[in-house]
């Protein structure tokens, strides 16, 4: 079992700095239109952008088709990009956009997809001794998140899986700080509580 | 000890360090990325069909001016006939005008010294709904961001908002189904990946 390690684990290091890991003159020759330059934020940025999209989608097609979209619309609206701007916060707000914007267009055509979720949960439940499959800690992890509402759920991987901070948080979503410490408190409060039975530090 | 309250605690920080693992990059993504965003910037380029005042793309004519200023008039006169039309129409026949959704984008005003000013733009919708938002490229197509305000007694929502002279493209969220203007040209280039509606907003 994956979390049975756990024990001899260190503490969870500290956040990794959200430092822009692009430089102006990257930016800059991408919003003249160089390819090339908008190829490299591309594969500077992918991996952070598909872990993001896979914890607010459903699935890992429906995280490609919106990273990509992504990038598409940034590539776009380059030409307005304004330099004060960080730009991976920037990048984030069109991200989180794209990723609400795909869940709601989705909410239409869920009836179906909803009875498989509820299947799949019931099959990998912790409850259930006779399920025929050994489930991973990280399975367990992203059922428990999909569980958190969305709104809370964005904010919680902002700040501590992206590693930004309330006060970019802020300027990246238009939420005040005191209502985003509250949205990650209640995400952590629903992952303890629905991670305790198959925690086993 | 507040911020000790504010730990996650070893459980989530465990769900977190997991919830950090980067997903593996698959081989074709970031060039099927790139074609793709290139393909989008040649678009752009190309001859519109739906901009529908070429005119307005020369800045600094007089013409382009003229043009402009006409096409404002022609949008609010539209506007203000529907409204004329839903007021005297809605003690009979509140109900038919109800079920067919309107929505007109009128730019409020424009500002004639700074190309850059953006200009407040008011969008209307007509219809019955319980929540309608706009999202647009204009507001990076925040579902939250721009919602309509319903007047009092009346099917009219709207909003005002300040945009960037230029094409945008744009939808309503009616109930969060995506509902586009049907007064408005429709995008050839869905910005957002699905059908939208476009404006011209002052002098691009």
């Amino acid at each position: 079992m994956t979390q049975s390690s756990s024990l001899a684990r260190p503490p969870l290091p500290d956040r990794e700095p959200a430092r822009p890991v692009v430089d102006s003159t990257l930016v800059n020759r991408a919003k003249l239109g160089d390819i090339k330059a908008f190829e490299e934020i591309v594969e500077r940025y992918f991996a952070r952008c598909m872990r993001f999209a896979l914890g607010m989608l459903r699935d890992r097609a429906e995280a490609d088709d919106v990273v990509q979209e992504t990038f598409v619309r940034l590539y776009r609206a380059l030409p307005r990009y304004e330099e004060r701007q960080r730009f991976d916060s920037w990048l984030f707000r069109i991200l989180g956009n794209c990723c609400r914007t795909a869940n709601i267009l989705r909410q239409r055509r869920d009836a179906v997809d909803v009875e498989d979720e509820k299947t799949l949960r019931s099959l990998a439940s912790p409850d259930r001794p006779d399920a025929v499959f050994d489930y991973e800690w990280g399975d367990e992890v992203r059922r428990a998140l999909a569980e958190v509402p969305e709104h809370n759920r964005e904010i919680f991987l902002l700040h501590y899986v992206e590693g930004f901070s309330y006060e970019e948080i802020e300027r990246i979503t238009g939420v005040r700080q005191s209502a985003l410490k509250m949205r990650v408190k209640r995400a952590s409060d629903h992952l303890r509580a629905r991670l305790a039975g198959v925690y086993r530090g | 000890m507040a911020e000790r309250r504010n730990e996650p605690g070893p459980i989530v920080e465990r769900a977190i360090e997991s919830l950090r693992e980067l997903p593996p990059i698959e081989g074709d993504m970031v060039s099927r990325i790139v074609a793709a965003a290139a393909r989008s910037r040649a678009q752009d380029a190309a001859p519109d069909a739906d901009d529908l005042l070429p005119a307005l793309a020369a800045p600094n004519s007089r013409y382009a001016l003229r043009v402009s200023v006409i096409a404002a008039a022609a949008i609010v006169l539209v506007a203000g006939t529907i409204e004329l039309w839903r007021v005297t129409h809605a003690s009979t026949e509140t109900t038919r005008v109800a079920a067919v959704p309107q929505a007109v984008a009128v730019p409020a005003s424009r500002d004639v010294n700074g190309d850059l000013t953006p200009i407040p733009t008011q969008f209307v919708f007509d219809g019955r709904a319980r929540a309608v938002t706009l999202v647009g490229d204009f507001n990076n197509w925040d579902a939250r961001a721009t919602p309509l305000e319903r007047e009092p007694g009346s099917t009219l929502w709207s909003v005002t908002v300040p945009i960037q002279r230029g094409r945008h493209v744009y939808a309503y969220l009616v109930d969060s189904v995506w509902t586009i203007d049907k007064r408005a040209p429709v995008a050839r280039d869905p910005d957002f990946g699905v059908t939208g509606s476009v404006i011209l907003v002052g002098r691009p």
